[in-house]
């Protein structure tokens, strides 16, 4: 079995289009912030995207309502990102990894014991999580991880 | 007419990515009535990606 550790490069959203969410978040209009708030959860494997989303304060009626269509969330159980010793980890965490690594399509190996800071979590794969480690974004396996 | 007042509203630009062409009323699910209250004004690319 090889390890699955990747670049990440297989986004099918236009990250970099939906920069323009750090302005858009803060409009004065429930149905834009709605809008804003949902992309930027769905957009969870960036840092930035992230980091936007905790700065956003939303009303709680809007809150409900951009959480109506469950972005951002866990579909079922099968969907929940889990460390190698079962714990649960959420976007934003901090992991160690337990082994070392070589990341796919170069020649770099990411150690064991390195902290990767901010995780984000794969929206559709439960064993997939993203992070930076030496400043380049890469996909790891969730059972090479523990959560620190 | 829901797309008139999101015109003036949005100041005739998209209200996600600020661009002025190809607009229309993006419905916000779920329950989509397409109410002022309940939409946004968007452009092309960026009602693709919803």
């Amino acid at each position: 079995m090889g390890l699955v550790v990747h670049n990440n490069k297989d986004e099918d959203m236009d990250t970099n289009h939906w920069r323009c969410l750090s302005k858009s978040m803060w409009n004065e209009n429930f149905p834009v912030q709605v809008m804003s708030w949902r992309m930027l959860s769905r957009l969870n494997s960036e840092s930035w995207g992230q980091d936007a989303l905790e700065m956003m304060c939303l009303e709680d009626d809007a809150l409900t309502w951009a959480k109506a269509t469950r972005e951002g969330q866990a579909q079922d159980e099968s969907l929940i990102h889990k460390d190698c010793n079962g714990v649960t980890m959420q976007s934003g965490n901090t992991v160690v990894l337990i082994k070392d690594l070589p990341i796919k399509d170069t020649s770099m190996v990411a150690k064991r014991g390195t902290a990767v800071r901010k995780i984000g979590l794969v929206a559709d794969n439960a064993e997939h999580i993203t992070g930076k480690v030496n400043g380049q974004s890469i996909v790891i396996l969730t059972q090479f991880t523990k959560k620190s | 007419m829901t797309k008139a007042a999101l015109m003036i509203r949005a100041n005739s630009s998209c209200e996600l990515y600020g661009v002025t062409e190809n607009l229309e009323v993006y419905a916000i699910p779920p329950g989509t009535d397409g109410g002022f209250d309940k939409s946004i004004l968007a452009y092309g690319t960026c009602r693709a990606q919803q």
